[in-house]
């Protein structure tokens, strides 16, 4: 690999903002791009005809979970930085957005995130101050987050187009699985508490448990169709309550 | 309402909104962390907290995939422990819990308008004429746009909050119990949502939801 120096630091701090300029055309091809431009400009700076053309190949339609564009920033580092052809890098994001994005969802967004925050409600509803949650909240669930982009970020700097092969040999899909469970756990845990005690108000009155089962096995069984339609049923149940409050 | 406090709040808000998508995505967008730093900032991190639990548990299934719509719990965060620390609680928690829910509508809906903005302006890999300073000054207008759109939002909601959450807790008739069972009913639905998202992980995880409930209800028994 050329010597870039601290480049590829450089590339993966502006990760962090990969996202800042999402929009439905090229999606995170933007920001992606931008990420780059540091190490573009320093391999085809002198050369405007290559540095634009390597910046038309990042800045077209790209999409991964946040955290995992990281294997695809670190892979293209190398393979920019070994001089593999265009057409290759090209192929090779192709090939990744869809499993990038898929795993991510399902690690973080389905597994990580959830699970996590789980756990520190479950310690604020027994009672423990609101620093304790949070503070708990937030680094567990960014050493989990900065884990997940440093290794994907120096694997992808590692070995270039045969990432691949090192993200199905991690088992992420498998790690998610776990974790899961665990939050399924902490949720039964939660709603277990949120029944005997409420929120510090004492045992949660019988006909909203009533309510509650109902409205969760709806949730359950109709899954995201509901949602929307509850949230805003919901509001104005609330807001008619007030109303009602108000003027009777 | 001092300058400060709504210099900050605003503040908290920007943050928050720039971290659901945009920047770093560290999760203090999530309405958990939000409402209990907003709650702290109005004088009272527990009166926050606990609107940050319950709309929290409303916003469980809500994450940012791809070009999906979703609701936006940042601002709604803010907005809402804002809300239960200026207005005592229990009754505080209803305006709280309905402006969560709203400003997160709003939120999320400004966000689908952001990104089509942001689509005008994008450099075009196809246009032949790219430079660096175009990707650069595109990413940044992309940045600089979403937070303003989250400091929008979050003003709106705080003007709504200031002066309509004391007159609507006013107008509130039920005890805190019944009060608390009505917001934790709501969010029940998409604590089942949660479930279904889980599908794959049966029946472990039927097994694990169930053996975490009978100890949640033992926990709940046994603890003061």
């Amino acid at each position: 690999m050329k010597n870039v120096n601290s480049l590829p630091v450089k590339v993966f701090l502006r990760s962090f903002a990969i996202q800042g300029s999402w929009n439905y055309r090229t999606m995170l091809g933007s920001g992606f791009g931008f990420a780059l431009l540091p190490l573009l400009e320093r391999l085809f700076g002198e050369d405007p005809e290559r540095l634009r053309k390597a910046l038309e190949r990042h800045v077209d339609h790209f999409n991964a979970h946040p955290y995992l564009s990281a294997v695809a920033l670190g892979a293209v580092t190398r393979m920019e930085c070994d001089g593999a052809p265009p057409e290759q890098i090209r192929r090779f994001k192709t090939a990744v957005r869809g499993p990038l994005g898929g795993l991510g969802d399902t690690l973080v967004w389905a597994a990580w995130l959830p699970t996590v925050m789980l756990a520190a409600l479950v310690l604020a509803v027994l009672g423990l101050s609101p620093w304790v949650a949070l503070v708990f909240f937030l680094a567990v669930y960014n050493a989990g987050h900065l884990f997940l982009r440093i290794w994907g970020f120096r694997v992808g700097l590692r070995d270039g187009a045969a990432v691949a092969g090192q993200l199905r040999g991690a088992a992420l899909a498998e790690w998610a699985r776990r974790i899961q469970v665990i939050g399924l756990l902490l949720l039964g845990v939660l709603m277990g508490l949120l029944v005997e005690g409420g929120l510090g108000t004492g045992a949660t009155p019988f006909p909203w448990v009533a309510a509650g089962v109902l409205l969760f096995l709806i949730g359950m069984l109709r899954g995201r169709e509901a949602w929307r339609a509850a949230g805003a049923g919901f509001a104005l149940l609330l807001a008619g309550i007030i109303v009602a409050g108000m003027v009777l | 309402m001092e300058l400060i406090l709504l210099a900050s709040l605003l503040a908290l808000g920007v943050a928050a909104a720039l971290d659901g998508t945009s920047l770093f995505q560290a999760m203090l967008s999530r309405p958990f962390v939000a409402a209990t730093l907003a709650g702290a900032l109005v004088g009272s991190a527990t009166s926050g907290m606990l609107a940050g639990i319950i709309l929290e548990l409303f916003f469980l299934p809500v994450v940012p995939v791809g070009g999906g719509r979703f609701a936006e719990g940042g601002p709604a965060g803010v907005v809402a422990g804002a809300t239960a620390g200026w207005v005592a609680v229990p009754a505080g928690l209803v305006p709280a819990v309905l402006l969560g829910l709203v400003v997160g509508g709003l939120g999320g809906a400004s966000i689908r308008i952001l990104r089509r903005v942001n689509g005008r302006f994008v450099p075009d890999p196809l246009a032949g004429t790219l430079s660096p300073r175009e990707v650069r000054r595109a990413h940044g207008m992309g940045l600089l746009l979403d937070a303003l759109r989250g400091g929008i939002v979050t003003a709106l909601g705080l003007a709504v909050a200031y002066l309509g959450a004391p007159l609507a807790a006013a107008g509130w008739r039920l005890d805190a119990p019944h009060t608390i069972g009505l917001l934790l009913a709501g969010a029940a639905l998409p604590l089942g949502l949660v479930v279904a998202n889980l599908r794959g992980v049966r029946p472990a995880g039927f097994l694990a939801l169930g053996v975490g409930l009978g100890a949640g209800v033992l926990l709940g028994l046994v603890l003061p």
